[in-house]
């Protein structure tokens, strides 16, 4: 843990996050948003080191940084980051947690993360038939590492569903794997009522190569319904780890 | 000796990586592909298999559950699942097959460890 309750986001009750703070502080206690911030940052170090080695010439360029936040500052906080086109590659979870992980890029950095993926033997022209399905492995790879290291460290299981390809706004893909998170529309009340509950989870991972930069995020998106259970797995988890 | 290898992933991108792999350690080796369970067991009865890398996440059975199957059909048949997936539930369940675990991206040379390793008869796991 790198910081103790309380001394992440000022006096409690106060703005946490893009979140109002008093609904926020309803869900996750500072010192629990911590143990997520700090899973997090094992989990994308992970997976850049993964992408890394797929992509051969990348390294990895920042520290990672986490943010937890409502779905609707999480669209606003993406699409200033990330404006433009993009892609994004998205796995459903269970177990844990239920939710979406979502890895999003630039779709301009697109077909170079193909070509730098591809053996070596192959002709880069074959990067632009082969885009779909090698974003799908890539996202797969990003996001299973990520995943599989903070599960391991929970102590509980999280199932992945098969990688699925997205493209458009960052508004737009988190609408789509919201829609795909709640068949039959979500909960009593609709999309509505599921959008004022679930939260999102921020993860940045800038890697560097030298001939380009991705700027990409990988999104966490609780369900709503989700977060007890996350939090009875992180109060057991900083039992563990504070030796208590 | 000579040997035919099937990798067994939905990702033409993995399979690719894998069939490179393989045949820069084993350049007489034959390799066949299939994209998932159902067609490992189809190319089954087409060739001779002696070797198998299977991904876990695919659509219909799972790498372990069509590593099962493939136990229960060839016994003295070599193993190794392939996953970015290392979940410790996951891990013991390659295990439990008898499969060897490598963690995607593919390191290579623990993929020339595990191809060198089935010159040898097979290791039985404690589960079987």
């Amino acid at each position: 843990m790198t910081a103790a309750a309380g001394e992440l986001d000022g006096p409690p009750g106060g703005p946490a996050g893009g979140l109002a703070g008093e609904a926020w502080d309803r869900r996750l206690t500072d010192l629990e948003r911590d143990a997520l911030a700090e899973l997090g940052n094992m989990g994308i170090g992970r997976a850049s080191t993964a992408l890394g080695r797929m992509v051969g010439e990348l390294v990895r360029l920042s520290v990672p940084s986490v943010e937890v936040m409502d779905p609707d500052a999480a669209i606003r906080s993406l699409g200033e980051a990330l404006p433009g086109p993009l892609i994004g590659v998205s796995e459903s979870l269970g177990g844990v947690f239920d939710g979406t992980a979502l890895f999003l890029f630039p779709e301009t950095d697109s077909l170079p993360l193909v070509r730098a993926a591809l053996p070596p033997d192959v002709p880069p022209e074959e990067a632009g038939p082969m885009e779909e399905e090698a974003l799908a492995e890539l996202g797969n790879i990003v996001l299973n590492s990520a995943l599989a290291l903070v599960a391991n460290l929970l102590g509980g299981g999280i199932d992945t569903s098969l990688p699925a390809v997205r493209r458009g706004t960052a508004a737009a893909i988190l609408a789509d794997c919201r829609k795909a998170g709640f068949p039959g529309g979500g909960q009593a009340g609709g999309a509505a009522g599921a959008e004022a509950d679930d939260t999102v989870v921020l993860f940045r991972i800038d890697l560097r190569a030298t001939a380009q930069t991705l700027g990409g995020r990988v999104v966490l998106m609780l369900d709503p319904g989700s977060m007890g259970r996350l939090r009875g797995t992180l109060g057991r988890f900083i039992g563990r780890v504070s030796g208590g | 000796m000579s040997k035919t290898a099937i990798i067994v992933d939905d990702s033409k991108l993995s399979r690719m990586h894998v069939r490179a792999m393989i045949l820069r350690h084993k350049p007489d080796w034959s390799v066949v592909e299939a994209a998932n369970g159902d067609e490992l067991f189809r190319k089954l009865d087409e060739a001779a298999v002696d070797v198998a890398i299977i991904d876990y996440n695919m659509p219909g059975d799972n790498g372990v559950e069509a590593a099962a199957k493939l136990r229960a059909a060839k016994p003295d048949i070599h193993i190794a699942i392939i996953t970015a997936n290392a979940q410790d539930a996951v891990v013991s369940g390659i295990r439990a097959v008898g499969a060897a675990f490598m963690p995607k991206p593919l390191d290579e040379e623990q993929v020339g460890r595990f191809l060198a390793s089935t010159a040898l008869p097979r290791r039985r796991a404690a589960s079987e």
